[in-house]
């Protein structure tokens, strides 16, 4: 009864990264999701720019979109192909039309690139003429769920005359140096998969899977819902990379339906992209059941604060060093733990140093695996003064070690756990009085991991695969 | 002849501001008198003056027939007297009818009777002699700090004197027997009388929601469930907060009319009278001994006292102020006791309560912080600034 009538329905989902190969909580979130939703009886295809080879997904089917090996293992949907008789061919040798982002040059941008990390200004004024830009161009294309499908095999705006190939082109997965050309290349690709696959709807995770996302929808006639898990004025703060903005509106408003993660995002997708919020659903993230590593503490006769990130503008880590810095005038006996990697990293480590508080900071770089649960089992507090947070998983991990939490009240957190300290990213002052207080009074934070493990308990995968889950009934797409 | 006994409690705390650690020892003042004045002064023209003004218009017009009883904290009296003493003139004028019995309480609403039982009996002279100054008359009956109550309060009640006490109640407590009948207190000279919770809370709580499947409540409706009473019990007690009149039920939900037409329609039965504490106590038997061996109040369902001292961050506070009492005292300087006494007030602590803070109920409405996390840090921080200035030899004491 439980899932019988539901398990004939089949997800085409998008994403860009999956554990244990992830740079941000991106990744993460799609594991729990498809895990949770596979549990309800839906078969999840999820397409992935590169696949490692060691990735858990033994709920799901996993695609790599690049390499012609998996697509070969496809399970072969005889409907699709004759839908798509006679166009595979032609797709694939047209295939670089396809690129969206024609008329786009594209730039290097350095450094191991995530799609977290901000762009290189200067490199902002690229012409972006997407597909879906010319369509809504010329149809005047409305963002209601009910509009007719975006593109067509049809459609003359698809003929594109190839300019070059990428056939050259490695399919690095290290999305570093070109990453427009790879979420083209996954456009492409990914539409190349998708034909042989039997799906009712697309689910497709953050502006790098939206272009593919639509073009399937468009030559699927299927439902195309669009997950946001940040937006690019969270990730960029004062460098907002118009491109990808531009993407990420114009997607948008096309998709028939948006999963917010957080009220903080729906928010900002209305006040900053004009979308309709009837179309936005908000469904908080979970958090992956799994053992954590609790490692008994030596008491040292220290404070533990814990700051764990990207230490780049959008986590305030200059807001956590600032108000550390006071809190060290009340109780010097503190160490700061900054973890993570990051552009402000060498500012912040001359702060430090002006500020004559070495000793009072420890910054090893990014974490992984063990390390992580040491760092949270080794602190009494945990600080995340996020400039915009859309959810802040990590916080919630930090309540899973038994750690008190202090948030940004500009997080997506905020929201589902009231019951943390909360104080505005910039309200330094604040931020330090907070963490001396939880410093000083433990009975305080046992009060509030009590009474958040309440809270914990109604934000699990399942409760929202459970909404992702009446989304996908309500768009009709089994 | 059955009675209906109102109580009404009046009552506003010196609430603190809010002090940051980094300003621990800089003798930044601890009470907002600015917040104080205003909330007395919002609370004093939509419930306090209305309603006082509608009791008296009662009082005459039936002539002795309709009395309430009152119970008015020392430190709302202060505060009367600090910033609005008109309010505190329109309360002398009630009392004046003879028509309206004060009670005692502790004079900062504190929760001493639980944690310092010497304090406890300091601040119910204090009270006494307050009221004493202010309105002429010596309360007999005591109702503690949120009706708090259990066998050794009532104990040391009885110790001091007073012949009857306002108790919860509370179904475990009562059992199979009703609230409308005065008990005894099992080994002391002290009368019990029991609140009416049902159909008091039909009144404060449940008068203006519309979800209510007896909304609207009319007087008529609540005559007959009074009146339903005759036979089977002697009292109908209804204690609440005075604050309910045109604040918690605001004006426009009627509940101003709904009290002016009350005593007519409880009246219309030849049977039924209005009676204060004293005169329940002097009229009617007590029929059974009542034993509270828990700490009973008059709060959320618990009917306990989990809203003062149900987390640790409020056992923490309460042990951490409680502890300062004796160094208090021996420092014999009235402005360090009173501001010691005035951070015992019970709201302290209920500001910091958590068990509702998730959904945002009257533990949220009532507090003026924005969070029970706020509330502790910002009480601990003045404790730590007023440790120091107990700690500091040569200091007057000035606060």
């Amino acid at each position: 009864m439980k899932s019988n009538q539901k398990s004939s329905q089949k997800i085409l989902m998008l994403g860009w990264e999956f554990p244990p190969h992830i740079t941000g909580g991106l990744g993460t979130a799609c594991e729990g999701l498809t895990r949770a939703l596979s549990k309800k009886g839906l078969e999840v295809h999820f397409l992935m720019p590169h696949l490692f080879g060691n990735e858990e997904a033994s709920h799901l089917q996993l695609y790599d979109v690049n390499d012609p090996h998996t697509s070969a293992n496809l399970k072969y949907s005889q409907k699709w192909k004759s839908a798509v008789q006679g166009r595979t061919e032609w797709l694939i040798e047209n295939y670089p039309a396809f690129r969206t982002f024609k008329n786009t040059s594209f730039y290097p941008i350095q450094s191991p690139l995530s799609p977290y990390l901000r762009t290189i200004p200067g490199h902002t004024q690229v012409k972006l003429e997407t597909l879906m830009e010319l369509q809504a161009r010329k149809k005047k294309l409305t963002a209601s769920p009910d509009a007719s499908p975006v593109l067509d095999f049809d459609d003359p705006e698809l003929q594109f005359v190839p300019e070059h190939g990428h056939q050259g082109q490695s399919n690095s997965a290290h999305y570093g140096e070109q990453l427009f050309e790879e979420v083209d290349r996954y456009s492409t690709n990914a539409l190349l998969t998708a034909t042989q696959i039997q799906f009712d709807l697309i689910h497709a995770h953050d502006w790098m899977t939206y272009p593919a996302a639509l073009l399937i929808a468009k030559l699927s006639h299927k439902p195309c819902i669009l997950h946001v898990h940040s937006l690019e004025s969270d990730r960029s703060g004062g460098f907002k990379n118009e491109h990808i903005a531009k993407i990420e509106r114009e997607s948008l408003l096309a998709a028939h339906a948006i999963i917010a993660v957080s009220q903080y995002t729906k928010d900002k997708l209305i006040e900053e992209y004009g979308i309709h919020g009837a179309k936005i659903m908000v469904v908080h993230n979970g958090l992956q059941e799994r053992k954590r590593f609790k490692e008994a503490r030596t008491p040292d006769g220290l404070y533990h604060v814990l700051f764990l990130g990207r230490v780049t503008f959008q986590k305030g880590p200059d807001y956590f060093v600032e108000a550390a810095l006071k809190v060290l005038k009340l109780l010097p006996n503190t160490l700061f733990t900054l973890a993570g990697n990051g552009d402000m990293l060498d500012r912040l480590r001359a702060r430090i140093q002006e500020a004559k508080a070495e000793k009072n900071f420890y910054m090893p770089g990014f974490l992984k695996g063990h390390d992580v649960d040491r760092a949270f089992a080794h602190s009494d507090l945990y600080v995340m003064p996020s400039v915009s947070e859309p959810f802040g998983i990590s916080a919630l991990e930090a309540l899973y070690y038994n750690v008190p939490i202090v948030v940004s009240r500009q997080s997506g957190i905020s929201e589902v756990i009231r019951h943390a300290l909360k104080a505005d990213f910039w309200d330094v002052d604040e931020l330090a009085n907070l963490i001396v207080g939880a410093l000083k009074y433990p009975e305080m934070g046992r009060d509030l991991l009590h009474m958040a493990a309440q809270e914990l308990k109604h934000l699990d995968w399942d409760a929202a695969a459970t909404q992702v889950n009446e989304i996908y009934q309500s768009m009709g797409g089994a | 002849m059955p009675a209906v006994c109102f109580y009404f409690q009046v009552h506003q705390p010196f609430r603190i501001k809010r002090l940051r650690f980094e300003e621990v020892g800089k003798r930044r003042p601890y009470f907002d008198d600015e917040k104080n004045a205003l909330i007395l002064d919002k609370v004093g023209r939509k419930s306090y003056l209305k309603t006082n003004t509608v009791l008296l218009e009662l009082i005459q017009k039936h002539a002795g027939r309709f009395k309430v009883s009152f119970s008015i904290s020392g430190v709302a009296l202060d505060q009367m007297r600090l910033y609005d003493p008109t309010l505190l003139k329109s309360f002398q004028d009630l009392v004046a009818t003879g028509c309206v019995e004060l009670l005692s309480e502790t004079y900062y609403h504190s929760l001493a009777a639980l944690y310092d039982v010497e304090e406890f009996k300091e601040q119910v002279a204090a009270h006494q002699k307050l009221i004493k100054n202010l309105f002429g008359v010596e309360p007999k009956i005591f109702r503690n700090t949120e009706l708090i109550y259990n066998d050794t309060i009532g104990r040391q009640v009885a110790e001091l004197g007073f012949t009857g006490i306002l108790a919860e109640g509370a179904d475990d407590v009562l059992a199979w027997r009703s609230p409308n009948f005065v008990y005894h207190h099992p080994n002391a000279p002290l009368k019990i009388l029991t609140k009416n919770y049902r159909l008091s809370d039909d009144i404060a709580f449940r008068f203006s929601n519309r979800g209510w499947n007896e909304f609207p409540l009319t007087t008529e409706k609540f005559s007959k469930w009074v009146h339903a009473v005759s036979g089977l019990g002697d009292t109908v007690n209804l204690f609440m907060d005075y604050e309910t009149f045109g604040e918690h039920q605001w004006e426009e939900t009627g509940i101003f009319e709904f009290l002016k037409a009350l005593p007519d329609a409880i009246l219309r039965h030849p049977h039924w009278c209005f009676m204060t504490p004293s005169e329940v106590i002097a009229n009617f038997p007590a029929v059974a001994p009542l034993a509270f061996t828990r700490d009973v109040s008059w709060a959320d369902v618990e009917r306990d006292t989990s809203a003062w001292n149900g987390n640790e961050m409020q056992r923490s506070a309460l042990a951490t102020i409680y502890a300062l009492g004796k160094q208090v005292k021996s420092r014999n300087n009235a402005a360090v006791l009173k501001t010691w006494r005035r951070l015992l007030t019970s709201d302290h602590f209920y500001y910091m309560c958590t068990k509702f803070f998730s959904d945002g109920d009257v533990h949220a409405y009532f507090s003026p912080f924005k969070s029970p996390y706020e509330a502790f840090l910002s009480y601990m921080a003045i404790i730590e600034d007023f440790s120091m200035l107990l700690d500091q030899k040569n200091n007057r004491g000035k606060l």
